[in-house]
Parts: C-alpha cells; structure tokens; sequence
C-alpha cells in the first residue's frame, strides 16, 4: 500500500505521495525574493540548491497565517510552506478528486479524516497558470526553475 | 398871736350884742322913721346885724375847721401827698395846732407808707424771688430724689448683680476644685499611661527583634525562591531544547521515513527503524511537552510564590517600619504623657491656688455686696430725705407764695396812700 505524507493547511487536510516528496524541513532560513508575486514566499538553500518556497495556504486561496513546515517536492523542485506535518500515514477509501481543487487527484481517508491527494504536476501547472498571466513569473523562467 | 377859739366866740358875742345895743341907740338918733317904727326898725336892724355879724363870725370859725376836715378826709382817703394851710391863720388858734398836728401826722403816715411801700416791693421780690428759688430747689430736689431713687434702685440692682457674682464665685471655686481633683487625676492617668507606655514600647522592641528575625528568614527564603525560579528557568531551557531536539528527531526520522520509502522493498527494514524512531521522538516529545507543560506550572507557581514572597517581604517591611514607628509612637506617647502629667500637676497645682483666690475674691465680692446693700439703704434714706427736703421746699415755695401775696396785698393795701411819689412798681 502507497505511503502518504500527511500535512495540514489551515483546517484542511492534505496528503503527497512519498515519492513526490525530497524532504520536510522546519523553520530553514528563508530568503525574500524581490518583487516577488503573492503566494511565493522567497528562496531556501537546500544542499546548495535555491528552491523557491510557496505559501500553500495562499495557494489555495484560503486565510490563515503561513506555515512554518517546509515540504520540498521531489520532481517538481518546488517547496510549499504548510503548517504542519503529522507524519506519513495509508490512504484508505480513495476517492476521486479534482472537485474544489484541480491539482487534487484523489480524496482519502486517514486517521485523522478526510485528505486531498495532491498531485505535484497539476499543482506545478496550476501555478504557471495563475503566475504567468500577470508577468511576474515566464515559462522559460519557470522552466528554468524546475528544470534545475 | 394866739387866740382860743372860745375866747374868739365870746369877742364875736361881745361884738354882736354891742352892735344891737349901738343900734337901739343909733336908729331913734338918725330919726329915720317915725318913733313907733324906730323900736322895730332898730330890732329889724339889730338881727340883721346879728345874722350878719353870726354868719361873717360863723364863717371866719368854721373855715379852718372845714379845711382841716377836708384834709382829715383828704388822709382818710390816702391822700398824703398835700399840706394842710388854714386859709384864715391871722389869729391861730387849736385849729392851727391841729393842722398842724395833721401835718406831722401826715408827713409821718407818709413816711411810713413809703417805708412799707418800698418794704413790701423788697418783701415781694424777695419772696418771688425766693418762691423762684425755693421752686427751682423743689425742682432739683425732685431731680435728687429722682437720681438718689435711680441710684438706690442701680444700687439694688447692683446689690443682686453682686450677690450672683459672689455666688457665680463660689461655684467656679468649687468647678476651681473640681478641675483640681481632675487635673490629679489626669496627673496619676498619665503616670499609668508612662508606665504603661513604657511596657508596650519594651514589647514593641522585643516585637521588632523578632520581626527582624522573621523577616531575615523571609529574604533567605525569598533568595532561595529566586535562586529556585532560577534553576526552574534553567530547566525549562533545557526542556525546551530537548523538545527540539526530539522535533528535529521527529523530522529527521520523517525524512529518514520518507527515504525508506522511497527506496522501496530495499529500505523497508530501514522504515520500521525510521518509524520507531519517530515513535520514540514522539514519545519524548510528549514526555517533554508534559515535563515543559509541568516545568511551567512550576515556574508559574514560582513566580506566584516569589510574587508573594515580595509583598510579604514588602508587608513585613512595612510592618517593620510600622512596628519601627509604633515604637517611636510609644517613645513619643511616654514623652508627652510625661509632660501631660506635669502639666496636670500644674494645673492642678494652680486651680489651687486659683481656687484660694477665687475664694478671697468671693470674700472681696462678698464685702462689695455688703457695702453696696449700705449703700442701697443709704441711698434710700437719702431718697426719703430728698423726698422730705423736697416736700419742705414746696411747703417753702408755698410760704414763700403766700408771703408774696401777703406782700402785694400790703402794696394794695398801703397803694392807696398818695405820698406824692409816683409808684415804681
């Protein structure tokens, strides 16, 4: 059966696979990028690698304070700042997701209730979609960026 | 030449009776009628002769007598002012002495009138004057009366006024007294009061010596209790650090899981290890969270105690300075209670010796209040005495009154005697 990270934004329950995910870091120095869109956090420095940190409450376009956890994704060279990580867990009575958000690829139950099975790829996309049209980030930076 | 006037009657008869005589003779020689008418004739002759001589003899008699009763009438009426002069004085006779007589008599009436005349004016005007006089003395010796009756009722008055006085000094003797006995005993009150001062400031020094015995012990357990919360502080540094130690634990064996994970069926022993890991991070985690949770407790309840451990130290200063104080009080109550009783002692040494001065001023007042009631008797008597002087001035005025209408009836009365002068009043 397929391990799951499950982390918390805000009140809502999320899970990534573990093979989606590089590692979860705790309060690492985070470095502010200039004229920044809303939603990206700034830079961390991870093994002498800049990856880009989201807000991932804001991501969703929900209120609440930022994350102080840190999960960096595994293909998609992106970390998102969430508020907490409880730890890996089993996914059971997976449903199919895409409902409220369409980087969500299945809907699960755990321990602690109901998750939402984030699927890195859709999210990636997502963000080139909401980012690109205002300037603030170009696919070729985007590329770059991931590409690294 | 002096003549009696019946010497001057029997001349007159003499003349008269020769004169018929000479006329039976002369008629029947003169044959004037006829000799049966010579008789009748010379005896016709003869009375008219006699009546004639009568009547000249009778008149040159009775003139002085005449003049001499006009004046006796003149005198009868008052008139002294006149002299009498006989008209016929060629041979004075009594009618002459009598005029006289008449004429001294008058000049001494005169004289004499004149005296009461001018007599009774002085009389009148002295007796006005004294009337005036004796009413003006009435007068005053009503006002006397009146002011000796005003001093005699002031004296009265005063008497009374005296008489409370002495007895208002007689009672502020005995209040004299009364504040006596009170000030002695304020005095003793105030020599317990020392005393008894003087035990509490004794126990308030010993109170003191163990209050700052207490309080020694209390500033030892409060740097105790510092130094604990101290230590309690350390600990939960400690504690806190540990906690995140077991969270970079936790994190790490989540890693360490994610990892064996990824490696698959290779790292799955690997996982079991990582999972206990994390299991034993979370137990310390927990185990820490309870000992952070009773660590805070702890410094909570540290700091409550060493909160109150300073207000108690701050109370038992202040009780400190407060018993510090208590026993300056009582230093300062033994002081005055001290000078309270020697000032008691004074006064009641002087209400004594106020209360003999009261007493001789009572006895002074006493004196005042019995020569003032003589004074009121006298003043009294006095006013009888006015009254009896004043009744004796109006009996006076009254005499004096009578005395003067006395004096102008004598005017009236000798008024209608003419002396000649013409009257000054």
């Amino acid at each position: 059966m397929a391990r799951t990270l499950l982390l918390a934004s805000g009140r809502a329950l999320f899970g990534l696979d573990v093979k989606e995910v590089r590692e979860v870091l705790k309060s690492p120095p985070l470095h502010y990028v200039p004229l920044a869109p809303a939603g990206l956090l700034g830079a961390i420095n991870l093994h002498d690698v800049v990856v880009p940190v989201f807000d991932f409450i804001q991501l969703r376009g929900a209120k609440g304070e930022t994350g102080e956890h840190i999960v960096v994704l595994q293909g998609a060279c992106m970390a998102l700042a969430v508020n907490a990580v409880h730890g890996l867990c089993h996914r059971t009575i997976v449903m199919p997701g895409g409902v409220m958000y369409p980087w969500v690829r299945e809907v699960f139950l755990c321990a602690r209730g109901l998750a939402g099975l984030i699927d890195p790829v859709a999210l990636q996309q997502s963000l080139q979609r909401r980012l690109s049209p205002t300037g603030a980030v170009t696919t070729e930076q985007w590329s770059g960026w991931t590409s690294r | 030449m002096r003549v009696e006037i019946t010497y001057k009657f029997v001349m007159g008869f003499i003349i008269v009776v020769a004169s018929i005589v000479a006329l039976n003779y002369l008629v029947p020689a003169a044959a004037l009628v006829p000799h049966y008418l010579e008789q009748t004739l010379s005896t016709a002759c003869a009375l008219l002769v006699g009546l004639m001589l009568g009547w000249i003899f009778s008149k040159a008699f009775t003139a002085n007598i005449l003049v001499l009763k006009s004046a006796a009438e003149r005198i009868s009426d008052g008139d002294l002012s006149q002299t009498v002069y006989l008209p016929n004085n060629l041979l004075p006779d009594e009618t002459a002495e009598l005029a006289d007589s008449l004429n001294r008599v008058t000049t001494n009436l005169r004289e004499l009138v004149g005296y009461i005349r001018t007599s009774s004016s002085r009389v009148a005007e002295e007796a006005q004057g004294l009337s005036t006089m004796s009413q003006e003395v009435t007068a005053s010796a009503h006002e006397v009366t009146g002011a000796v009756e005003q001093i005699s009722r002031g004296a009265e008055t005063q008497a009374a006024m005296v008489e409370q006085a002495s007895e208002h000094f007689r009672q502020m003797a005995m209040s004299g007294d009364q504040v006596a006995e009170a000030a002695r005993a304020a005095a003793r009150a105030a020599g317990e009061t020392v005393q008894t001062a003087e035990r509490g400031g004794q126990v308030v020094t010993l109170a003191m010596s163990k209050l700052g015995q207490v309080l020694d012990g209390v500033e030892q357990h409060g740097q105790q209790m510092l130094s604990f919360s101290a230590r309690v502080q350390k600990i939960g540094k400690v504690a806190d650090f540990i906690t995140a130690l077991s969270q970079k634990t936790n994190l790490l064996a989540l890693n360490a899981s994610i990892e064996a994970a990824r490696a698959g069926e290779h790292g799955r022993g690997f996982t079991v290890v990582a999972e206990e890991i994390c299991k034993l991070a979370d137990s310390s985690e927990r185990a820490m969270a309870e000992i952070t949770e009773m660590i805070v407790v702890l410094q909570e309840e540290s700091a409550s105690v060493q909160k109150a451990l300073k207000e108690n130290v701050l109370g038992m200063s202040s009780g400190r300075s407060a018993v510090h104080r208590t026993g300056k009080t009582f230093e300062e109550i033994v002081t005055t209670a001290k000078i309270a009783g020697d000032r008691a002692e004074a006064i009641s040494t002087l209400s004594l010796q106020q209360v003999g001065e009261v007493g001789k001023l009572a006895d002074t007042v006493d004196e005042i209040a019995r020569v003032v009631s003589e004074n009121a008797a006298a003043s009294e008597e006095s006013s009888a005495a006015s009254e009896q002087q004043s009744a004796a001035m109006e009996r006076m005025a009254l005499s004096a009154q009578d005395l003067y209408a006395l004096a102008e009836e004598l005017q009236e009365r000798v008024s209608r005697f003419h002396i000649g002068l013409k009257r000054t009043n």
